[in-house]
């Protein structure tokens, strides 16, 4: 080792502004002046300088080959907990049991399938083989999720899988949980009653007040949906617990300006939290992308308003989250593991969450599925019926993506600051470039991330004292009142 | 405009010229492919000292925001050669960061002392 | 302890649990009989406690004449020695100390108890914890601390004295005061675990770095060690405590400290940021460890409410409820063992002084200046 007085331990930098974040390879992040930074990656920053103690305490710095060599232990047992989700392997398993659906949803990717194509719904027989190949995951927790089009419409495929995976449980003996991702406006109380018995969760769309939400959300044979959803939201309140229904929204050129609105309404139906998800702007046929017709710098712009209002929402008493913002905040913030698929490195496709076809075919994210629709069966990782676990799970589709996207190789996202935070979309990579690194210069996805980590950044390190708290009520998942301790 | 960097504006087009002495090939890649998605990029050798960048805009820009970009990959450039410089002196700290995550080393410290 | 003073001839030191009971012959020899006044059949005890000089005979126990026998709960172990009893165990009491050893692996700047060099290693005071233990009442359900010195300097000992101790008393909540070094070694940890005698470890730590945590212990490496030692001790599933002392030397990383506590420690049940006992060598030390807390509540209220905010259980003792700030007063507990534990006179105007964990008598007159009653 060279006779300096220290050693700069792994870390990646980004210029802010005034300031200089760094990041350790374990999430570990401090804010340094420009000149402070260059004093201490050159070996220069003398040990009794302010920032010296904050930076051995979060080991930045080690001081002689003993001290390097615990330093060392510590980030890598630190790394292998934020990397626990590769323990569990496959948790999440979606199965698309229908692609027919009675809305036809503008930026809707999935179904172009008209209502009579019952070729592409699920049989029980199949649902029940993927139920098999399911439980062969090691993961203790398994959470099946049906989707579609309007997984409703199969309700055959939805009820055979709820009982024969219940039935397959009492040995397994796995957490065994359900969703049903379905957009309400067909439910009938039966089915309520069914998903009330298996204590199904229910994953709606809701794209705001009646006036936004309908101008995409529109049923199959013409007329908004509003009123219908309201409707049925209602009765599945009456019918399920309260909480058991959880709404997304997507974001599209007519509610990008007006995201406020949108949480508005969210309140006003009582939900606890909205999820400001932006439409990927290469849809999946290519000729939406003008369509779409947000930048992702007009996104996040407003991605920072409705986040601003819906922390002075909770200043004010009202308890409820941003859910993106809380995922990356948790990992910012927390040295747990967050499972979400979306977001991983390696990437969640496959590993963590993976899709089965109407005909048994396992592929690791919804739009493989798609490009196997369309020809291109690059995605394809097996059949249930034709392969075995390893085959499908093992094989070269998987490793070939497991490989192509770890962060800490992937160009760019290497030396990015937010990689210990962020993660890798292969298949969207795929879709954009043709090749599964894809090329972060002209990705929306990392052009997205960036923006928001850097306003997430920004806050912390204002370390407002009213945003902070808001934030880890978030994050623990308590009120307010109760970390302000005004409940004594 | 960094140390080692010679910037002109030549018919809508930026033309940096870099001391290779103050940035090797890999940082000038790096840099360079950051901006790959606003400008065509032409890297090639100016003389033995020396290497050459053009930056042509994928849209029409003013002089002024050519100005902005070649100022941004100058600064990128130093950044870029932090990186390397990090990445030599340390950057067999993250490989046994990872190999003791995943596969703990039976004696932590040897290794680290034959450094 | 709690001290009782009063009139006792005998040079030899008695030790016995207290009773007013007349006992059957083969059960008297350890007990210390309290009686009003005593009869001539009372022989075969330990020692007698009474408040009358009459009613002497030559086959009575070693006497200890008190002025009041109510200060003689029965049950409780005492110590008679030199004109004093010293309360060793207290029935009464929420909680208990069984002292092991006075050596300690550490020299503590502000150490209220500052320890014998480690070659004295009394092997005496750990027989007397074990015959205090042997002595107190079976059942006993309130709180059991474990202290030093350095406990774990004890070694096999000291297991054999955790078994005894849960055996006894099953239903208590034991705790541990270590400064963890002993469990850096794996072998002492995994030891320890397997006892399966559900125990907490409270563990001190002082600062966030180790050059500021061994000048405050005295011992060069020890941050290490420490920090070892709750690794090791996390691994077994221990229950793992964490307290800083707060003082001149640390008071401007009190948030740093935190934040380094639930990054690196994010297991530990409980942490608590505890004021200085001015005693033992923080009188000598005097200038480099004491800080009047009216100057770091700010801080201190920050520290606890981040760790209050991410999820943890943090708390604060010894800082009486005037010199915090108001937000901080969820945090505080009270904290003073019962024996040491005073008011200053304005206190009696205090309306919270009820709740409010007071002052350290063995602190004498060196107290915030912030001290004063809050009357709303």
């Amino acid at each position: 080792m060279s006779g300096s007085p220290y050693t700069v331990m792994p870390l990646r930098f980004r210029r802010m502004g005034d300031k200089v974040l760094i990041s350790g390879e374990a999430g570990e992040y401090h804010f340094l002046t420009p000149k402070d930074f260059h004093d201490f990656v050159d070996e220069n920053l003398p040990s009794d300088h302010p920032e010296y103690f904050d930076l051995k305490s979060k080991d930045f710095l080690a001081e002689g080959p003993r001290e390097v060599a615990r330093a060392i232990d510590m980030t890598a047992t630190r790394y292998r907990t934020r990397k626990h989700f590769l323990d569990v392997f496959t948790s999440l398993h979606m199965m698309v049991v229908t692609l027919r659906c009675n809305q036809k949803c503008k930026y809707c990717q999935v179904s172009c399938e008209d209502e009579e194509a019952f070729k592409t719904d699920m049989s029980p027989d199949t649902a029940r083989k993927i139920v098999d190949v399911i439980f062969m995951s090691p993961s203790p927790d398994i959470k099946i999720e049906f989707q579609g089009g309007e997984p409703l419409l199969n309700w055959g495929a939805v009820t055979a899988t709820v009982e024969y995976a219940e039935e397959k449980n009492q040995n397994a003996g796995k957490h065994l949980s359900f969703v049903l991702c379905t957009n309400l406006t067909t439910i009938d109380k039966s089915q309520l009653h069914f998903l009330h018995a298996h204590g199904i969760h229910v994953s709606t769309s809701l794209d705001g007040p009646c006036e936004l939400h309908d101008a995409n959300r529109v049923f199959r044979i013409g007329g908004g949906t509003h009123s219908t959803f309201l409707d049925r939201l209602a009765l599945a309140r009456r019918e399920l617990a309260f909480d058991d229904v959880a709404a997304l929204m997507t974001t599209t050129m007519d509610s990008v300006d007006r995201l406020k609105e949108v949480v508005d309404e969210y309140v006003r139906l009582g939900f606890s939290g909205v999820f400001f998800r932006a439409l990927n702007p290469y849809g999946f046929a290519h000729e939406n992308v003008t369509e779409l017709g947000y930048s992702m710098e007009r996104f996040v712009d407003n991605f920072k308003k409705g986040l601003d209002y819906i922390i002075e929402l909770n200043l004010s008493g009202t308890f409820f989250i941003e859910q993106y913002t809380t995922l990356l905040l948790t990992r910012i913030l927390t040295p747990f593991s967050t499972g979400f698929v979306d977001l991983q490195s390696p990437s969640g496709a496959g590993i963590s969450g993976v899709i089965y076809d109407f005909n048994g075919d396992v592929y690791p994210a919804d739009e493989a599925r798609m490009l196997s629709r369309m020809g291109d069966k690059h995605f394809v990782m097996g059949n249930v019926f034709t392969d075995s676990y390893s085959e499908i799970f093992k094989g070269k589709v998987l490793t070939d993506i497991v490989k192509k996207s770890c962060l800490e190789i992937m160009p760019v996202c290497a030396d990015c600051v937010y990689a210990p935070y962020c993660g890798a979309d292969p298949i969207r990579n795929y879709l954009e470039t043709k090749d599964v690194m894809g090329n972060r210069p002209i990705s929306p996805f990392c052009d997205k991330h960036i923006r928001i980590f850097d306003h997430l950044f920004t806050l912390l390190h204002n370390e407002d004292r009213d945003v902070m708290d808001v934030f880890w009520s978030w994050i623990s998942r308590r009120s307010f009142k109760e970390i302000r301790h005004e409940n004594h | 405009m960094m140390k080692g960097v010679i910037s002109t504006v030549e018919g809508g087009k930026q033309l940096l010229t870099l001391t290779k002495d103050y940035y090797l090939r890999e940082a000038v890649f790096a840099a360079t492919h950051k901006f790959s998605g606003i400008c065509g990029i032409e890297i090639f050798p100016v003389d033995e000292y020396a290497v050459g960048v053009w930056l042509t805009p994928k849209k029409d820009m003013t002089d002024d925001e050519l100005n902005r970009i070649a100022q941004d990959l100058s600064e990128e450039l130093v950044d870029q050669q932090i990186r390397l410089d990090l990445e030599k002196r340390n950057g067999w700290i993250r490989e046994l960061i990872v190999k003791q995550a995943f596969s703990p080393l039976d004696n932590l410290e040897a290794e680290v002392a034959k450094k | 302890m709690k001290i009782i003073s009063g009139i006792f001839k005998k040079r030899k030191a008695v030790l016995g649990w207290l009773t007013r009971h007349r006992l059957p012959l083969g059960q008297r020899d350890t007990a210390i009989l309290v009686a009003e006044r005593p009869a001539w059949t009372d022989f075969g005890y330990a020692g007698l406690i009474t408040t009358t000089s009459k009613f002497g005979s030559i086959f009575q126990p070693p006497r200890f004449l008190a002025e009041n026998a109510n200060d003689f709960p029965e049950g409780d172990v005492v110590m008679l020695k030199d004109c004093q009893a010293h309360f060793l165990w207290e029935t009464g009491c929420w909680n208990n100390s069984l002292l092991l050893t006075e050596a300690c692996n550490c020299r503590c700047l502000m150490c209220p108890q500052p320890p014998l060099p480690l070659k004295a290693i009394d092997a005496k005071q750990f027989q007397m914890a074990f015959n205090i233990l042997g002595l107190s009442p079976e059942g006993f359900e309130g709180e059991i601390c474990l202290t030093g010195g350095e406990p774990t300097l004890c070694g096999e000992k000291l297991f054999e004295l955790l078994v005894a101790c849960h055996h006894r008393h099953p239903k208590a909540g034991l705790i541990m005061l270590t400064n963890g070094k002993r469990f850096s070694e794996f072998a002492f940890a995994k030891h320890f675990a397997a006892l399966g005698v559900p125990l907490t470890v409270a563990v001190s730590l002082h600062a966030d770095v180790d050059t500021l945590h061994d000048k405050i212990v005295g011992a060069s490496g020890s941050f290490r060690m420490t920090q070892q030692g709750l690794y090791n001790l996390a691994r077994f599933g221990q229950s793992v405590e964490v307290r800083v002392v707060v003082s001149r030397l640390n008071y401007m990383r009190l948030l740093q400290i935190a934040r380094h506590i639930y990054r690196n420690y994010p297991f530990a049940t409980h942490v608590t940021f505890m004021g200085l006992e001015v005693t033992g060598n923080a009188i000598p030390n005097y200038k480099d460890v004491w800080i009047d807390p009216i100057q770091y509540g700010v801080k201190l209220e920050e520290a606890l409410h981040e760790l209050h905010r991410v999820g943890m259980n943090v708390s604060t003792y010894n800082h009486p409820l005037c010199i915090l700030p108001k937000a901080a007063w969820p945090f505080a507990r009270r904290s003073i063992s019962a024996w040491k534990n005073v008011y200053a006179p304005v206190c009696e105007r205090c309306q919270v002084r009820e709740q409010c964990c007071g002052l350290f008598k063995t602190s004498g007159e060196n107290l915030s200046a912030g001290i004063r009653p809050i009357e709303n």
